[in-house]
């Protein structure tokens, strides 16, 4: 569990804090992410994926779980949550981070993004808001104003290009 | 449903956002075997999960490591090893000799002269065959000569750290050693374990330094054990160093990491 947790958890704890919006309450998403991982990795299918798809996914299906159990708290955006606290989590604890996890989650971190950069700014949104705020694609259709056929569309395609520069980029394609 | 439909609804599977009848085909169309489409399910969850990936990693407190492992530790027990062993080279040659030649009185003499420049001749073409083994072989006694003086300064330096490198996700199964001569500033290195890199690519190491700068540091292949050894200088104007990495890189090497980290090692 220890080599787990020093590989991820700067990971989990990034998604779970964007997510809950509270640093607190993502220390204990964090901890419950894990927790949920090590009793119940047994059910983990390698077929079915590889594990930091699964970690990423039990990271935000928690994260999200626990928002919704607390939606009487105002919502801090992420900006927010960097000016007032979030980050500080990086400046107090910079020496307990796992150096190795870290390099390595940065570097994935930047081509990420860049896959992302990559698509049509409406499929980015999209999906951003359909992954980090769990909403469905009615919600999203609503809150965007555009046809829920064209928000399907949107994610479907977006979705399929993220896979794609995914793939590229693992099958060693150049980056742009 | 067919697998074109089913992969018009794969993303909308993935965020529930299918209406229950639309669940259940989906459901029952990758339960009844199809590989593709498990394949594009596969796919698509990682993409989707990936979007997670794209925020800069935030350290939590130290105070959730404690507390998990105490949970932890209340629950089950937990282990963990690294294996080592090292390679080296090998130099091999064999000789076979003949030889002949009778002595013949009278007109004989000029069959016994011709024995004897044929013998001699058949000599100087062993002596020719001997020469080139005992060539070959001097050649690798001083490839051995040349390896085990590095090695004799590797464990005779006044200044040795170890750096142990790590497989990631790439590599779980590699491993391997960097000894720092740092009175020699040199890198010894020892792969164990890894994987041939795909067509098209190779290995390539890094220096990584206190401020996250990245300088190659050299490239290269594994044999078929998975075993290399590589020794590179340690440029003297770097700084602070913080990680040994390895990726995998097109030929030839980049000279900043666009492949995935197959191994890293933390410097203490």
């Amino acid at each position: 569990m220890e080599v787990l947790y020093n590989r991820h958890s700067a990971v989990v704890f990034a998604l779970c804090a964007r997510i809950v919006g509270d640093k607190a309450e993502a220390e204990d998403v964090l901890i419950d992410v894990f927790s949920q991982i090590w009793t119940r990795g047994g059910q983990f299918d390698p077929a079915r994926g590889a594990p930091l798809t699964y970690i990423l996914t039990v990271a935000r299906s928690r994260a999200l779980d626990h928002r919704r159990s607390r939606r009487a708290r105002d919502a801090m955006s992420l900006d927010a949550a960097s000016d007032s606290g979030v980050n500080a989590a990086v400046t107090d604890h910079a020496s307990s981070d796992e150096p190795v996890a870290r390099l390595v989650a940065s570097e994935e971190a930047h081509r990420v993004r860049a896959a992302l950069a990559q698509l049509e700014p409406a499929q980015r949104r999209a999906i951003e808001m359909s992954f980090f705020d769990g909403l469905s694609h009615a919600q999203i259709a609503a809150q965007l104003d555009r046809p829920l056929g064209t928000i399907k569309t949107v994610i479907r395609q977006g979705l399929i290009r993220l896979r794609e520069s995914i793939r590229i980029h693992r099958e060693g394609g150049a980056e742009t | 449903m067919t697998c074109e439909q089913c992969r018009e609804f794969l993303s909308a599977y993935l965020t529930g956002d299918l209406t229950p009848a639309e669940q259940e085909a989906v459901r029952a169309h990758l339960a009844g075997g199809c590989p593709e489409c498990a394949g594009a399910l596969v796919e698509a969850q990682a993409a989707f999960a990936m979007v997670g990936l794209s925020l800069e990693p935030l350290a939590p407190p130290a105070r959730a490591r404690d507390r998990l492992m105490a949970w932890v530790r209340a629950t089950q027990p937990r282990g963990g090893g690294l294996p080592i062993s090292p390679a080296s080279p090998a130099a091999a040659g064999g000789a076979e000799r003949r030889d002949g030649g009778k002595p013949w009185r009278g007109a004989l003499a000029v069959a016994a002269c011709l024995a004897l420049v044929a013998g001699a001749g058949w000599h100087m073409l062993q002596r020719g065959q001997h020469a080139q083994e005992i060539t070959t072989l001097q050649r690798g006694l001083a490839v051995r000569d040349a390896r085990l003086a590095q090695l004799q300064s590797l464990v005779t330096t006044s200044q040795l750290s170890l750096i142990a490198l790590g497989g990631q996700e790439a590599q779980p199964e590699a491993s391997g050693r960097v000894f720092w001569d740092k009175e020699n500033s040199r890198w010894h290195v020892f792969i164990f374990d890894m994987k041939p890199p795909p067509p098209g690519k190779e290995y390539e190491l890094w220096f990584v330094t206190a401020q996250e700068k990245k300088v190659p540091a050299g490239t290269f292949g594994v044999d078929a054990d998975g075993r290399a050894e590589l020794i590179v200088q340690v440029p003297p104007d770097l700084g602070p160093l913080a990680l040994a990495a390895i990726t995998d890189e097109p030929l030839g090497g980049v000279p900043q990491p666009t492949g995935a980290f197959q191994l890293i090692g933390k410097i203490e």
